[in-house]
C-alpha cells in the first residue's frame, strides 16, 4: 500500500501512514498597499513555507519510530514526500518556468527555464511520468536515473509542443534532466501516467525540520503501548535543491 | 532613477515580492548551495535609508543639499547546527567592518541596494539569524585628500568641480572612460577636461575662446570654447615623426549639440576631426578651411559617447589618409574609409592640438556641446592591442559647480569625502554615493530643475498626500559670503610665502626639518641663496628664497660661507611648506643675520591666497528684517558672479514657502533613487508639481516590501520653460508671444498658472 506520506534521508524512505484529514498550512500571505485613492496592490511572497500537522491516535511505538530518530537529530537530513503534490508537480515553480512569455505551456505563456541540470528524488515502484513544452523540432531535455535502465533524450515535441516520457523506477533515485541549449518551459515531473497538463507547486520532496512529538499516553499495560501522537514537520531549505 | 535590467518585471497590480540577497566580499562564507554561488545568503528582514540633508538651507531648499550617507540593516540565517560567532578560530567566526553588498533579484535579474561596510554584527547561539548594520561603504574617500597644481597663466581658473574629481580620483572613483593611464609610453597628451583645461600629460600652448564647463551624462565636461594642447615631450622620436605616421587620439563627445572637433595642426595647417552630433556623422577638414574632405556616418543612440580615431596614410609621399574608428566598447577598429588629403602633411612634434569648438570659417555654433577625457597617442606598435583595451568604468559622476576658483584653500586635514561634501553644501548642490557604488555630485540647477523621470498620481501610488511647510522656509533678508581670491604673481620670485619667526639651531654636520603652513597656495618655492649674496640673483636681496646664519645666536657671531647652509624646500601640499635645512659645516649654527634677528625667508612666483570675505545681501535692511537668512560658501565660490546667482536663487526660494512632503507610503519601485525628479498630481488637492525626492526608505521581508518617500516640490524655473520652447519649436520671442496669445494669456497671473499646468513635466 502506498501511503499519503513517505518520510526519511534520501535513499531510506519509509511510509507515513497518517489519521484522515492531515493538515498541510502555509506561512506568510499576500501584503497590501492602499493607495489614498483606495487603490489596492498585492504584493505576493515569492514562497510560503509549508507544515504539516500529522497524527494518529492510538498507535504502538513503531509509528514514531523513524520520526522520533529524526527529531533527535540522529537521522540527518530527512525529506517529506508528499503524494498528492507529486502527482500535480515534484518541481518546484521557479524550476518548471519563469514568469513571461516565451513559451506556450497547456494553454498559457510561460518563460522558458535558465538552468542546465535539475535533479528530483524518485521512489520505487512508482510510475513517473517527465512532461515539458518547447517550440521546435529538437528534443528538449536529456533524462538519466542513477538505478538501473538507460533513459536518454526525451521524443521531440508534438503538434502542441508538449513531450512526454514515463517508466517505472524498480530502486530509489536521483533523476536528472539536462538542458543544454533548448528552449523548454512547463517543466513537469508527476506521479501518475501522462495527461498533457502543466500544474504549479511548491515542489516534494522537501526537506523537513521535525519537532520531538507530543504524546498523549492513551494505554500502558504489560504487553501494550497505545499513545496518541502529533507530529509538525516543517518545510525547511530550498525545496529543488539536493 | 535605475535602469531596469531585462527580465525585471515590470508595473503590475500583482507583483512579486523581490528576494534580497547579500554577498560578502573577500569572504567564502557561505558556501556554494542551494542554487547560490559561495559567499551570497539570502536575507530574512532588511531596510536601507537615504537620506539628503545638511547643507544648511531653509525648508524645501534644505531637504535638496549637503551630503549623504545610507544607512540600513538586514538578518541573515544562521547555519544549522553550527552558529556563527566571533568566537569560534575558523571560517565561521564574523567579524564587523568587512564589505556587504546588497541585490534585490527578479528571477534571473537583479538590481542593486548599495555598497556598505558592517558596522555592527550580532546574534547568539540559540538565535536562529544574525543581524548587521550597515552603512554606505565610503571608506575609501576616508583618506587624507592631498591636492598638487600647478600655477597656469593660460587657465588661471577653473571650475570647482575639478577638485571634487580629483578628490573622488584619490579615492579611485573616476570619471574617466579612456583606455590608458597617463602614465602609459604611448600617451602624451591626456587632458581630462573635467573642470580645469591643464591636461595631466602635456600644457596649455593657449585658450582661444575661454572654456566654459558643462555636464552631459552627469559628468562635467568642456561645454564651449577652445583651448589648444601641446604634447610633453618624453616621446621618443620615430615613431612619431615617420612620413606615414599616424595620429590616433580618444575622446568622449556628448551635449546637445554643436560639432567636437579634434585638430591636430602645425601653424596653419593641418587635419581637422568633427564629430557632429546632430547630423550623426565624423567630418573631416583642413585647418583654415571649409571644404569637407570627408565624412562618415557616425550615428549617435546615448548621451555621450567614447571615440578612439586613427588616421594613417599608407606609404611616405601619399596623400591617402584611411581613418578608422573604434567606439564606446567595441574591441575592434572599423574602417570608414580612405580620403585624398589634399596636403601632404606629417605630423610632427611641435604640433598642437586643438580640442573643442572652432570660430573660424566653418562657423558651428556650440549649443549645450561636451567634450573630456582627451588623449592623444604616438608609437602605437599594436594598434589591435590599442583597440582591444576596455574604456574605463565610470565610478564618479560629479556635474559642473559653476563656481569658478582661482585656488583651493582650507584643504588640510580634510579626507577625500569632507572635501566632496563641503563643495556641495557650498555650492549648494548635493553628493552622495547611489546604490551602484558611484560617487554622485549634481549642482544646484540639477537639483531644482530638470526632464523628470516618472509621474506619481497620488491617488494610485501614495498612500496619503502628507505636506508640511515651515516658518524657517521663508525669508525677507538673505545674507550671502563669499570669500574672492587674491592673485599675486611675481615672475621674479619676489613673493614671500614665509618668514621664520624663531632662531632655528643647527649643529654641526646635521640638519633639522621645520614645516610652515603658509594662507593660500603656490606651486613653486624658489632656491635658496644668502640674504648677503647679492650677485647671482642680480638684486639687494628681495629675490628668490633667502637665509642667513651665524655662529653666535645674538648679534656678533661670525658670518659662515655662502655654501656652509643648504635648504631643501618640499610642497607637501598647496599650501605647507618643508624645509630641510643642512649645516654642512663643523661649526654649530644658528639661522639669524648679524643682528641677531632670525632669517629664513621662502620666496615664490606665485601665491593665490583667500582674500577678504565678502558679503552680499537682498531683502529688508539688516534693523528691520524679521527672519533673516545667511549663508557662508566660504572659499568655495570665489567670483562675484556666481554669488550673485545664488543669492538671487535663495531670494526667490525663500520669498513663499514650497511644502515638503515627508515620508509617505509609495508603492515600492527598487529603481527610484535620491534626486530624482518627479512629477506629483493630485485630483483632490489639485496639485501638480515637479518634485525631488529627496530622501528614501526601503524595507522588506519574505512577506512584502514598502518604500518610503520624502519630496521637496519644486517651483518651475526658467529652464523648464526654455525645455517646453525648445520642444514646442519656439526660438523667438515673437513666437512665444503668439503661442501665449493663443492660449489667452495676457497677465503675468495668467502666466504663472498657464506656467504651473504646462511647464511641469520639461
Amino acid at each position: 500500500m502506498t501511503a499519503a506520506f513517505t518520510f526519511g534521508p534520501l535513499g531510506a524512505m519509509t511510509a507515513l501512514v497518517v489519521a484522515p484529514a492531515p493538515q498541510m498550512e502555509r506561512e506568510g500571505s499576500l501584503s497590501r498597499f492602499t493607495s489614498s485613492g483606495g487603490v489596492s496592490y498585492f504584493q505576493r511572497p515569492r514562497r510560503r513555507p509549508r507544515s504539516w500537522t500529522i497524527s494518529r491516535p492510538w498507535k504502538d511505538q513503531r509509528f514514531i519510530k523513524h520520526l522520533e530518530r529524526a527529531a533527535h537529530g540522529l537521522l540527518g537530513e530527512v525529506f517529506l514526500y508528499d503524494r498528492a503534490v507529486a502527482r500535480r508537480n515534484m518541481l518546484p515553480s521557479e524550476l518548471s518556468g519563469l514568469p513571461g512569455a516565451g513559451v506556450v505551456v497547456d494553454g498559457a505563456p510561460m518563460a522558458p527555464v535558465t538552468w542546465t541540470i535539475v535533479k528530483v528524488p524518485l521512489l520505487a515502484g512508482r510510475l513517473y511520468t517527465i512532461s515539458c513544452w518547447s517550440p521546435g523540432t529538437v528534443s528538449p531535455l536529456t533524462v538519466a536515473f542513477t538505478g538501473p535502465g538507460t533513459r536518454g533524450p526525451m521524443a521531440t515535441p508534438d503538434h502542441l509542443g508538449r513531450s512526454q516520457m514515463s517508466f517505472t523506477p524498480t530502486v530509489d533515485g536521483t533523476l536528472t534532466l539536462t538542458r543544454g541549449t533548448q528552449i523548454v518551459s512547463g517543466v513537469r515531473v508527476h506521479e501518475g501516467s501522462p495527461d498533457g497538463a502543466f500544474y504549479a507547486t511548491s515542489g516534494t520532496p522537501c526537506r523537513v525540520a521535525v519537532e520531538i512529538p507530543d504524546e498523549t499516553y492513551q494505554m500502558i499495560l504489560d504487553g501494550e503501548t497505545r499513545i496518541d501522537y502529533q507530529v509538525t514537520l516543517r518545510e525547511a531549505g530550498r525545496t529543488g535543491y539536493y | 532613477m535605475q535602469t531596469k535590467p531585462a527580465g525585471w518585471p515590470a508595473d503590475q497590480a500583482v507583483e512579486d515580492v523581490p528576494e534580497v540577497r547579500a554577498r560578502f566580499r573577500s569572504s567564502a562564507w557561505p558556501p556554494a548551495g542551494d542554487g547560490l554561488p559561495a559567499g551570497q545568503t539570502v536575507v530574512g528582514e532588511w531596510s536601507v535609508d537615504r537620506n539628503l540633508t545638511g547643507g544648511g538651507l531653509p525648508g524645501q531648499a534644505r531637504g535638496a543639499s549637503g551630503g549623504s550617507i545610507a544607512q540600513g540593516s538586514f538578518e541573515f540565517p544562521q547555519p544549522e547546527g553550527a552558529p556563527l560567532s566571533p568566537f569560534t578560530a575558523d571560517a565561521l567566526a564574523v567579524q564587523a567592518g568587512g564589505l556587504v553588498d546588497l541585490t534585490a533579484w527578479q528571477g534571473a535579474a537583479s538590481l542593486p541596494l548599495g555598497s556598505f561596510q558592517s558596522q555592527t554584527v550580532s546574534g547568539a547561539s540559540t538565535d536562529g539569524v544574525v543581524d548587521v548594520d550597515i552603512e554606505e561603504a565610503t571608506q575609501r574617500l576616508k583618506r587624507p585628500f592631498t591636492y598638487k597644481w600647478e600655477y597656469n597663466p593660460l587657465a588661471a581658473t577653473m571650475d570647482a568641480a575639478h577638485v571634487l574629481e580629483a578628490a573622488a580620483a584619490q579615492g579611485g572613483y573616476t570619471g574617466n572612460r579612456a583606455r590608458l593611464r597617463p602614465s602609459d609610453a604611448m600617451v602624451f597628451l591626456d587632458a581630462e577636461l573635467n573642470g580645469r583645461a591643464v591636461p595631466r600629460a602635456g600644457g596649455v600652448l593657449s585658450v582661444g575662446v575661454s572654456p566654459v564647463w558643462g555636464s552631459a551624462d552627469g559628468r562635467v565636461g568642456l561645454a564651449s570654447g577652445l583651448v589648444t594642447l601641446t604634447p610633453s615631450g618624453n616621446i621618443a622620436s620615430p615613431g612619431y615623426e615617420t612620413a606615414n605616421s599616424v595620429v590616433t587620439f580618444f575622446l568622449e563627445a556628448g551635449g546637445a549639440g554643436g560639432v567636437v572637433e579634434v585638430a591636430q595642426a602645425n601653424g596653419a595647417d593641418g587635419l581637422r576631426f568633427g564629430f557632429d552630433r546632430g547630423t550623426g556623422t565624423l567630418v573631416i577638414r583642413r585647418m583654415g578651411n571649409s571644404t569637407i574632405l570627408a565624412s562618415y556616418p557616425v550615428p549617435w543612440t546615448k548621451p555621450t559617447h567614447s571615440f578612439l580615431v586613427r588616421a594613417t596614410r599608407p606609404a611616405a609621399n601619399d596623400p591617402q589618409v584611411t581613418v578608422q574608428l573604434c567606439r564606446d566598447d567595441e574591441t575592434t577598429w572599423a574602417t570608414l574609409g580612405t580620403f585624398t588629403a589634399e596636403v601632404l602633411y606629417r605630423w610632427t612634434r611641435q604640433d598642437a592640438y586643438h580640442v573643442g569648438w572652432f570660430t573660424q570659417d566653418h562657423l558651428r555654433a556650440a549649443t549645450d556641446g561636451w567634450v573630456r577625457s582627451f588623449q592623444a597617442y604616438a608609437n602605437v606598435a599594436n594598434p589591435a592591442a590599442l583597440a582591444a583595451l576596455p574604456q574605463g568604468q565610470v565610478t564618479a559622476r560629479i556635474q559642473h559647480t559653476g563656481s569658478v576658483l582661482a585656488g583651493v584653500f582650507d584643504l588640510a586635514e580634510k579626507t577625500c569625502w569632507e572635501v566632496i561634501q563641503d563643495a556641495a553644501r557650498s555650492t549648494m548642490g548635493g553628493a552622495w554615493m547611489d546604490e551602484t557604488g558611484t560617487v554622485v555630485y549634481r549642482n544646484r540647477e540639477s537639483l531644482r530643475s530638470g526632464t523628470p523621470v516618472e509621474t506619481v498620481v497620488a491617488e494610485e501610488r501614495l498612500d496619503t498626500l502628507a505636506w508640511e511647510t515651515s516658518v524657517e522656509d521663508v525669508a525677507d533678508r538673505v545674507e550671502l559670503s563669499y570669500t574672492p581670491a587674491d592673485v599675486q604673481v611675481s615672475s621674479q620670485a619676489r613673493i614671500t610665502l614665509f618668514q621664520a619667526s624663531e632662531p632655528y639651531f643647527v649643529s654641526r654636520n646635521s640638519s633639522i626639518r621645520v614645516v610652515a603652513d603658509i594662507d593660500g597656495t603656490t606651486d613653486n618655492i624658489a632656491n635658496f641663496l644668502p640674504i648677503w649674496d647679492t650677485t647671482t640673483a642680480g638684486d639687494d636681496g628681495t629675490r628668490m628664497s633667502r637665509w642667513a646664519a651665524s655662529t653666535s645666536r645674538d648679534a656678533g657671531g661670525e658670518r659662515p660661507a655662502s655654501n656652509a647652509i643648504t635648504i631643501r624646500a618640499t610642497l607637501e601640499g598647496p599650501s605647507r611648506i618643508s624645509l630641510r635645512i643642512t649645516n654642512r659645516t663643523d661649526q654649530d649654527l644658528w639661522m639669524v643675520d648679524g643682528n641677531g634677528r632670525p632669517c629664513v625667508i621662502v620666496r615664490s612666483t606665485i601665491l593665490i591666497a583667500p582674500g577678504e570675505a565678502q558679503s552680499m545681501a537682498s531683502g529688508a535692511a539688516e534693523d528691520r528684517s524679521i527672519t533673516a537668512f545667511s549663508f557662508d560658501a566660504g572659499t568655495w565660490v570665489q567670483d562675484p558672479a556666481t554669488a550673485q546667482e545664488m543669492l538671487d536663487w535663495l531670494t526667490n526660494q525663500t520669498a513663499t514657502a514650497e511644502p515638503v512632503i515627508p515620508n509617505v507610503g509609495v508603492k515600492p519601485d527598487l529603481a527610484r533613487q535620491l534626486g530624482d525628479i518627479v512629477v506629483v498630481t493630485d485630483e483632490v488637492t489639485r496639485l501638480r508639481s515637479k518634485a525631488l525626492v529627496t530622501a528614501t526608505r526601503i524595507a522588506g521581508s519574505n512577506t512584502g516590501y514598502t518604500q518610503q518617500l520624502t519630496m521637496a516640490l519644486l517651483a518651475e524655473t526658467f529652464r523648464s520653460l526654455d525645455a517646453y520652447c525648445a520642444a514646442a519649436g519656439i526660438s523667438t520671442f515673437d513666437q512665444l508671444d503668439a503661442k501665449l496669445t493663443v492660449e489667452g494669456i495676457t497677465t503675468f497671473d495668467q502666466f504663472d498658472a498657464w506656467c504651473r499646468t504646462n511647464l511641469v513635466t520639461y
